[in-house]
């Protein structure tokens, strides 16, 4: 496994005395009633995962993502780990593509047309699958509040009253 | 009197009225002084006779000194080091020392270390196999020094107490002001996998040849540093505080298994006992090359050496003076290669040592980048002292040392690497090359102030970074400019923007913040990188910092001897933005809050007339005046007529005074600035005018000084404003931008441009 992006991140502690296994995400909800959400993952976490769970065996280049060829994989990789619930409702997400920033991707998804609701829960088991140790930051806005979480294994739900 | 003053006048007659209708109701209780601009007193340590007010040591500063002789063995088939060291330690400072404390680093890799309960976990519903076997079925690694003796100069035992990874040595005697003490300890512990079990040193295993690459550091009792500052410095090792070490001079005897290739701190002492004759003579050419590495063994040759495993041995010595610390790689897998750079009138050698594994990037790339670090690092600071500097290869660590240090970029199985890994690689091999420098000759205590060189020394990185993308272009081609992930200002401001209760202060103990990377890297290196380019300039800030870095050289400077440096040196006072970027999680969002315009009118305006109103002036009462009146209320449309057509008055006015001949302005714009943001910052304005010319003002920082929240500003024009925009360059770390335009821009968001994209 390449712990790469550890070191890229807390430098010259590459010794990685602690393990570093973090995913951001913005859920923003917009005035044009829609929930946009950008996640951010290591391409090396992504990859790895994404491979183990589609068994692809060859080696997976930006282009290959960033192209159409595995969209439809990617989506359904993301309505199966990122679980958003509308009062107790699931809501599909649709991916619109993924970029590339330095040793990140970044991926938009969106929920358009939000029907009206009291509760959100957001259940993001992103990489769960891969590491134990894997937190997924949750960053919420809506109407100029912001709200964080952070989700890990056992304790993987956010549950929001607006 | 020229028209400007005229314009003040009416302006202070118009505060004036206002200033009379603001009665306050209350009176406000007593304050303290919470200005941003009021200076450091109370967070800063008193100036003294160790360290002056100005940030140089002062006439009574001094350190203590370590010498170690050193004989170490390592065990390649058990993956142990053995060592006995004599440590000479002089008491330099004017107080009596009645113990000595010794760190024990390895003591961190115990079977019960406290540190291995420090970090909170709870269960996981689910386990990857790897994951639990680690997790539940392994014994934890059984590392840790194991001490066997511990005697003074006559061979006696000394009284010796192991706290965690400190060791107390009783002295038999008061350890007086201006003397030496020796004594000697003798050790051994087991080598970790760094791969698996993490740490800043180990070994790597390569199962393929059953060989190993080890990278030994931390591998020795070291003096903790005692100084006026913290007294002993014993606070224990946790992980992520790194070290405070003392100088002193070292002499080393390793034995390896003979067929390794070795390479460590300081000069080595035996070439002719462990090189080859091909070997000194390759050496000898590359002491003469400057243009580009030549190698001492090839990989062909250390792919014939890894087939064997000897069971003979071989001692190579080396001897180093004034260095704080002592490491060294050694594998039968390395090759090696040098070349020498010209550092002032001295040739340093730039030396990488790498398994096969690293190729073809590490013979592409090491060694060059090592010599171009080692020419930028000195140029912005002080020239090298040492005589190398050397760049090990480790599959994921990227570790410092005096003169040597291990770096990760590991090729695919298959020789191809993306640029992620070349441009990862190239990056820390120039940082911790740059450890050199800070903290190894300009010694900080990284235990309490990891910032110090990590901050520094990454800001400096960045220079050399971009640098390189310059001086060696083809390095990054196509690209431009080299991809720095930190330094530029627009890079922090996303760790800046989190959630509050996750950002510490840069001035915290490493042990104790919330990401180490962005607190006492990134944040502080692009705090330095906006010092130099946006708050004090590049020639100022270049020679302060210069002076900061000769001025601590071989010495021990705490952070008020930066701080205090950079404003003695530049004459720019930066007490606001060390408080506010050091010692706070402030962050900058300065925005524009409002914009109202006016022209010039020979009647009194909306505001004029509610001021006459509330005070009862009638318009005949009003002594001649020129009047400005808000472009809204501009219902004869003469906003863009000629102003002096507009007010007789001040037309005939000119007439008769000698003015200047300046063009009277047709606009006035009252511009209200706004800062949500706790950081005080200057504002840098665009104000782009129809005719499609621009002008740029930056309104230093002090603008903020009476009142932190919002400032106005006038500005005069015969052209019309048509939009004004902030830190248009993003240089200042605005966290908020969608405030930063007049008239507001839509300000798509991330998503928003993604979106447009894709959807064409």
């Amino acid at each position: 496994m390449n712990k790469l992006k550890l070191i890229l991140i807390v430098f010259c502690l590459g010794f990685s005395v602690h393990k570093y296994y973090v995913s951001t995400s913005l859920f923003n909800f917009t005035d044009s009633n829609s929930l946009q959400i950008t996640v951010r993952l290591f391409k090396d976490d992504f990859k790895e995962a994404f491979k183990k769970k589609y068994d692809i065996n060859d080696i997976l280049t930006d282009k290959m993502l960033i192209d159409s060829l595995y969209h439809n994989n990617i989506n359904n990789y993301f309505n199966s780990f990122l679980i958003v619930l509308l009062d107790d409702v699931k809501n599909k997400l649709n991916f619109l593509g993924l970029e590339n920033k330095n040793d990140m991707y970044v991926f938009y998804l969106e929920i358009e047309n939000l029907p009206n609701f009291n509760n959100l829960s957001i259940d993001n088991k992103l990489l769960f699958d891969i590491y134990s140790e894997q937190k997924n930051i949750i960053h919420v806005k809506k109407n100029g509040n912001k709200k964080s979480f952070i989700s890990r294994m056992n304790n993987s739900i956010l549950s929001l009253d607006i | 009197m020229n028209y400007k003053k005229i314009v003040l006048f009416v302006l202070g007659l118009l505060v004036s009225f206002s200033g009379l209708s603001q009665v306050p109701k209350e009176r406000n209780q007593e304050n303290i002084n919470v200005n941003k601009f009021r200076q450091l007193y109370q967070e800063f340590s008193s100036p003294n006779m160790f360290r002056t007010a100005s940030g140089a040591p002062g006439p009574a500063y001094y350190q203590q000194q370590a010498d170690y002789k050193m004989d170490i063995e390592l065990d390649d088939e058990n993956k142990r080091v053995y060592g006995s060291e004599t440590i000479t330690y002089t008491n330099n400072s004017p107080d009596n020392l009645e113990y000595l404390w010794v760190q024990l680093d390895q003591n961190i890799r115990k079977k019960d270390s406290p540190s291995l309960l420090i970090d909170e976990g709870g269960v996981s519903p689910a386990y990857a196999p790897s994951a639990f076997n680690k997790e539940f079925l392994t014994d934890p690694f059984d590392g840790g020094f194991n001490i066997e003796y511990v005697l003074d100069g006559n061979k006696k035992p000394l009284k010796h107490f192991v706290n965690q990874t400190m060791m107390r040595v009783d002295l038999p005697s008061v350890l007086k002001s201006g003397e030496s003490f020796s004594f000697s300890i003798k050790w051994w512990y087991n080598i970790q996998d760094h791969v698996n079990q993490d740490g800043r040193s180990g070994y790597e295993s390569f199962d393929k040849d059953g060989n190993r690459v080890y990278i030994i550091a931390q591998f020795f009792p070291r003096m903790a540093v005692y100084n006026e500052v913290e007294g002993w410095q014993n606070y224990q090792f946790w992980g992520d505080g790194e070290f405070a070490l003392p100088f002193g001079n070292y002499d080393v005897k390793i034995t390896v298994p003979s067929d390794h290739i070795l390479d460590a701190t300081g000069e080595l002492q035996n070439r002719k006992s462990v090189f080859s004759k091909e070997m000194i003579k390759r050496y000898n050419k590359a002491k003469k090359t400057y243009d580009k590495p030549v190698m001492i063994v090839t990989q062909a040759e250390a792919e014939e050496v890894e087939k064997g495993f000897s069971k003979k041995k071989k001692t190579w010595h080396f001897v180093a003076e004034n260095v704080r610390d002592f490491a060294f790689a050694t594998s039968r897998k390395f090759i090696w290669d040098m070349m020498a750079v010209k550092i002032g009138d001295k040739d340093v050698m730039a030396v990488s040592m790498y398994p096969k594994e690293g190729n073809p990037l590490w013979e592409d790339y090491s060694t060059v980048v090592v010599a171009e670090t080692l020419k930028t690092y000195s140029d912005y600071t002080f020239d090298y002292p040492y005589h190398k500097a050397i760049s090990v290869h480790a599959k994921q660590i990227g570790m410092e040392y005096p003169m040597i240090c291990f770096n990760f970029g590991r090729p695919n199985l298959d020789g191809s690497y993306s640029d992620d890994v070349k441009f990862g690689m190239i990056g820390v091999i120039i940082h911790e090359v740059g450890h050199n420098w800070f903290p190894m000759i300009v010694n900080n205590d990284e235990r309490q102030w990891a910032w110090m060189d990590e901050g520094i020394n990454t800001y400096v990185q960045y220079i050399t970074e971009q640098k390189l993308g310059k001086d060696i272009p083809e390095i990054i081609y196509p690209l431009e400019n080299f991809p720095s992930d930190r330094g530029p200002a627009s890079m922090i401001t996303r760790y800046m923007g989190v959630d509050q209760n996750f950002l510490a202060p840069i001035m915290s103990n490493p042990e104790n913040v919330y990401s180490l990377g962005p607190n006492a890297y990134g944040k502080p290196a692009t705090a330095l990188n906006i010092l130099r380019e946006t708050i004090m300039g590049k020639e100022l800030f270049d020679h302060a910092f210069k002076t900061y870095s000769k001025r601590w050289m071989f010495k021990h400077p705490s952070p008020e001897d930066f701080f205090r440096t950079m404003e003695d040196a530049s004459a720019v006072d930066l007490d606001w933005f060390w408080r506010g970027w050091f010692y706070t999680t402030d962050y900058v969002d300065i925005g524009i809050k409002d914009v109202k315009q006016y022209f010039i009118s020979s009647e009194p305006g909306e505001e004029m007339k509610k001021i006459m109103e509330e005070r009862g002036i009638p318009r005949n009462r009003l002594r001649p005046l020129v009047f400005l009146e808000n472009f809204e209320n501009d219902t004869n449309s003469i906003k863009d007529k000629d102003p002096l057509e507009n007010s007789k008055l001040l037309n005939n006015y000119l007439k008769e005074n000698e003015v200047s001949d300046k063009e009277v302005p047709k606009f006035f714009y009252e511009i209200i600035f706004e800062k949500p943001g706790g950081l005080v910052m200057p504002i840098i304005v665009d104000y782009e005018y129809e005719d499609g010319t621009t002008k740029r003002v930056t309104y230093p920082a002090q603008i903020w000084r009476k009142n932190d929240k919002e400032v106005k500003k006038l500005i005069t024009s015969n052209k019309k404003i048509i939009n004004i925009n902030l830190d248009p360059d993003l240089e200042t770390a605005d966290i908020d931008t969608s405030n930063n335009s007049w008239p507001k821009k839509k300000d798509e968001s991330e998503f928003d441009k993604f979106k447009s994209k894709v959807k064409g």
